[in-house]
């Protein structure tokens, strides 16, 4: 599987990311892209694999 | 990109024993030439097939495995069939075989239970532990449309250009899943069950604080009220979904329906048309035994008239000397009477003696040729008469020609009936796939029914969806403004302020993701609009129409230079947008692949024709077209394709179940 086919679908969102949601890094949308794109037959595994992403991300998080 | 290499069939519908096609590793166009009933439809489904498992038969997928074997193989015993096709995705091989073979101590089998399927998938040489994804990754059947399809499938499209119709629905979709779209509407469902799963870590460490303990409450409240209308959001979009579909299967029912009504119609038509005709031929071939027993004169009519004009002409001589007799002996009669009497009946005057005695004279005198026929001769003349009423009554000129009239209608007749019931056999046989047709006025009656309440439903549902998806929207709104006054209550709380942070990150994901759906479908009907109509230009021999333009279904309207939409369009030029669409949604896809198409070019002009065959290549790297003999012409297909056509094939047929598949 490669990412090259869903770069124009996060282009879109890496748009909106910079001019609304800077905060969040582009990488994190990436990765949550390809877990959906991975699993697209597969509803359970896309949502589990989305989750643990953003998880994993949440736990870098500090104050 | 996923290409296919080859394809091998083994005894499946008309391919008899092992046979491959071989596409190559290159992008460009394949050929494969097939009159009807060659097996080019066959083939487009094997394809399918091989990918999903599904082998369909026009519009109904045939369930009876023993259909699919080939007859041939059957007459020698090899009931097994395969078909591997090869394929090359991002650099990797993949070999998909599927077949049905024997269950071990079935020696013939007579039905489904006697097979066994099995699917081998290899990947550059080893099996991946789940097959049935990596195909689902590289080729989903709910996009196969767009790679698989023959030419009557190109007119649904037109369904986009209107508006809520279930076959526009069901596109929509199938366009949005090949465009990429779920992944984000998808990535939107997640992000939004995550942000719930954060909001009740939030509360928790809310009600944990003296000073926002009361706002936890409040927002545990509204959380529970969110999470419960969008548990009704998910209820009601399911069963939208769901009164979709089934208004698609009672809209297709009743479509079927009324087609069914006019096959029987038409059956009923032809049954009496033949009845008619049969009475026709009883009639006629009455009257051909009636001809028929006077036929034998026909037969011998040429002696019999050389034998009669004989006849006639002895007859003739007989008679006339007969005749000569007969006035002769009147004559003397009267003479006698004459010489008798010594007086002329005819005058009224007496006669002297002189001229009595010159009467005596004469009548003294030889007959010579006056006189009579011989005993012979009578009997003679007799005979030829009988003879020549008899041979009159042998030759019938007219009796024949009738006959032969009565024949050449026979024939025109038995032919035509013949005809009718080909036809009537091929309705019969299409009536029965519907199965028990006993009540088609209660079926459609009943389907009106269904799918008026069907309608009803959906518009329920809708405004449902829509007053659920505001509670939603009020239900964020509250939580919000709560947690900002926790934001600013609690500034000193660390596990709160981490608890809210993180809200506010998954809070932002779920609106980028929101957001994202409108702004790619945004872009992708700016990109499809834009390539489809560079395609619909390349094709379109029409100057006047400039452009296409993109509506929220995908539907895509002919724009002409006035800047007007041409209102309707013809079916040919329904075929040119439609491929025009295909060839677009390939270019915007994530995913892409080849393109199969069967016999696309229906009521196609030569210049569309060769347009479409031109722009073959732009549609997709690689193109698999099955056309039949003249469907375009082979010449200008080689001339315009250049380089671009890679291989030739041809569909020979054999006979009834054999198709050789042969290279060009």
């Amino acid at each position: 599987m490669t990412n090259i086919e869903i770069n124009e679908l996060i282009s879109v969102l890496e748009k909106i990311r910079v001019e609304q949601h800077p905060e969040i890094p582009a990488s994190l949308i990436q990765e949550i892209v390809n877990a959906e794109f991975s699993s697209q037959d597969d509803r359970t595994k896309a949502r589990h694999d989305t989750q643990k992403v953003i998880d994993d991300f949440l736990k870098t998080i500090t104050i | 990109m996923l290409k296919f290499t080859s394809m091998t069939i083994n005894n499946f519908g008309p391919y008899e024993g092992e046979q491959t096609i071989d596409f190559g590793d290159g992008d460009g166009v394949t050929l494969i030439w097939g009159d009807n009933g060659h097996g080019k439809t066959t083939l487009l489904n094997l394809f399918r097939y091989a990918l999903f498992g599904r082998f369909q038969y026009r519009h109904e997928t045939v369930d009876d495995i023993l259909k699919l074997v080939n007859r041939e193989g059957m007459k020698a015993g090899k009931y097994d069939f395969k078909v591997l096709l090869k394929m090359l995705h991002d650099g990797k091989r993949y070999e998909l075989t599927r077949q049905y073979s024997v269950r071990p101590g079935v020696s013939v089998p007579t039905r489904n239970d006697d097979y066994v399927q099995d699917v081998f998938l290899k990947v550059d040489g080893h099996f991946p532990p789940n097959k049935e994804h990596e195909l689902a990754m590289i080729m989903p059947e709910e996009v196969s449309r767009f790679f698989l399809f023959d030419g009557e499938l190109l007119q649904e499209y037109e369904e986009l250009v209107k508006d809520e119709t279930s076959v526009g629905d069901k596109i929509k979709k199938s366009i949005e899943s090949i465009l990429g779209v779920p992944i984000l509407t998808n990535a939107a469902g997640d992000t939004n069950f995550v942000l719930g799963e954060y909001r009740k870590e939030q509360t928790k460490a809310a009600q944990a604080n003296k000073q926002t303990e009361k706002y936890a409450a409040q927002i545990e409240s509204e959380a529970a009220k969110k999470e419960e209308q969008t548990k009704e959001l998910e209820r009601l979009q399911t069963a939208y979904d769901e009164a979709q579909d089934l208004r698609a299967k009672f809209e297709d029912e009743g479509k079927q329906n009324e087609h069914l009504r006019e096959l029987i119609q038409n059956m009923e038509h032809l049954e009496s048309d033949i009845a008619a005709k049969e009475a026709t031929r009883d009639g006629l071939l009455q009257s051909i035994v009636v001809a028929t027993r006077d036929v034998w004169r026909y037969v011998i009519g040429k002696r019999t008239t050389e034998i009669l004009a004989d006849v006639k002409s002895e007859l003739s001589t007989l008679q006339e000397r007969h005749n000569t007799h007969e006035s002769a002996t009147r004559l003397m009669s009267y003479i006698q009477h004459i010489v008798d009497t010594h007086h002329c009946e005819c005058c009224n005057q007496d006669v002297d003696e002189a001229h009595v005695s010159a009467l005596k004279k004469r009548l003294d005198e030889e007959p010579g040729e006056f006189g009579g026929l011989s005993v012979e001769e009578k009997e003679r003349m007799k005979h030829l008469q009988i003879r020549q009423a008899s041979l009159e009554s042998m030759s019938s000129a007219s009796d024949t020609q009738v006959l032969k009239i009565y024949e050449d209608q026979l024939a025109d007749l038995l032919v035509q009936i013949d005809d009718a019931k080909g036809q009537l056999k091929d309705l019969r046989d299409e009536i029965s796939r519907y199965g028990n047709v006993s009540d088609l006025t209660a079926a459609a009656k009943e389907n009106a029914q269904n799918l008026a309440k069907c309608y009803a439903k959906i518009e329920n549902l809708k405004e449902g969806i829509q007053a659920t998806k505001d509670k939603i929207k009020e239900a964020d709104i509250a939580l919000a403004s709560l947690e900002e006054k926790v934001r600013k209550a609690g500034t000193s709380d660390a596990d709160l302020n981490l608890a809210v942070k993180k809200v506010e990150i998954c809070a932002a994901l779920h609106q980028l993701f929101t957001d994202g759906i409108a702004a790619y479908r945004d872009k992708l009907k700016t990109e499809v609009e834009r390539d489809a109509t560079e395609l619909f230009c390349n094709i379109s021999s029409d100057s006047d129409y400039t452009a296409l333009k993109i509506n929220d279904n995908y539907g895509l309207s002919i724009q002409h230079r006035s800047g007007e939409i041409i209102p309707f369009r013809s079916a040919g030029f329904e075929h040119i947008v439609a491929l025009s669409l295909i060839g677009a949604l390939h270019k915007n896809a994530p995913l892409s692949g080849p393109i199969i198409m069967d016999s696309p070019f229906g009521r196609l002009d030569p210049t569309h024709k060769k347009n479409i065959t031109k722009a073959l290549p732009l549609m997709s790297d690689q193109i698999i077209l099955l056309a039949y003999t003249d469907e375009i012409d082979a010449q200008t297909a080689r001339q315009v394709l250049g380089n671009t056509l890679k291989k030739e094939y041809r569909l020979r047929k054999y006979g009834s179940f054999h198709t050789a598949i042969e290279l060009q």
